[in-house]
């Protein structure tokens, strides 16, 4: 299966430089827009919040609970800029 | 309920250093298998699929050597400075009882056992029993993760 490479932004600049393993580019580029949905989805409880927020001053947090932590920060999805196959 | 994931160190040694196609998450045939709480790992000497016992028996919504992975991505995500591996929910339509302990991520190369690579362990921590639909929904995290910095 071909793999395509995409890049997705936020206004605030920050990227995901996606590997996706895919039959078409359309594919893809859905994969890529559904973990997005995921993503604005995933919503933490204050307590959860709070912990996570403290633990990431202190330099503690688990790498895990920091994804989970700038999940539930992200209110929107980035946005695709572009698709391309692997060796292009 | 939570699920702990992990990657298998012998796989990842010969992903950080390149070793060979069989590893490759994106182009290979990535399997989750179930196993019975009798399966003790061990993520520093496992290293092939054949390290894996006490699988699930075939039958009642359950095949053998797992389900493929589909939609599978790795991504870097600048914001966390984090490297993700994901892939689309798994489920199994189970009609009978059946009961697990440990999910292994597997590459199969569609040669022996012994040589398939070991990718992920996944850790229910207590044993679970389901006789109906079963959807594993990864984590928004992603299944697996390494962080850059």
């Amino acid at each position: 299966m071909p793999i395509f490479r995409v890049r997705l932004k936020d206004p605030s600049g920050e990227a995901r430089i996606a590997a996706v393993s895919a039959d078409s580019q359309d594919e893809a580029n859905a994969i890529v827009e559904e973990q997005e949905a995921g993503h604005v989805a995933f919503v933490l409880d204050d307590v959860a919040v709070q912990d996570f927020e403290k633990k990431l001053k202190e330099g503690t947090l688990s790498g895990r609970d920091k994804a989970r932590l700038f999940s539930h920060r992200q209110s929107k999805s980035y946005k695709v800029e572009s698709v391309k196959g692997a060796d292009s | 309920m939570a699920i702990t994931v992990a990657f298998y160190g012998l796989t990842m040694e010969k992903i950080a250093e390149q070793v060979g196609n069989d590893v490759n998450y994106l182009t290979g045939t990535v399997k989750l298998s179930l196993h019975t709480s009798t399966y003790v790992p061990n993520r520093d000497t496992d290293a092939f699929f054949a390290a894996a016992t006490n699988e699930l028996a075939a039958g009642t919504g359950y095949t053998a050597l797992g389900e493929t992975l589909t939609a599978k991505t790795i991504t870097y995500d600048t914001v966390s400075d984090q490297v993700r591996w994901d892939a689309a929910d798994v489920t199994w339509l189970f009609t009978a009882s059946k009961t697990w302990q440990r999910g292994v991520m597997w590459i199969d190369t569609a040669g022996a056992a012994a040589v398939d690579p070991l990718y992920g362990l996944l850790d229910w921590d207590v044993s679970q029993t389901v006789s109906t639909t079963y959807t594993l929904q990864w984590d928004a995290a992603g299944i697996l993760f390494i962080d850059t910095t």
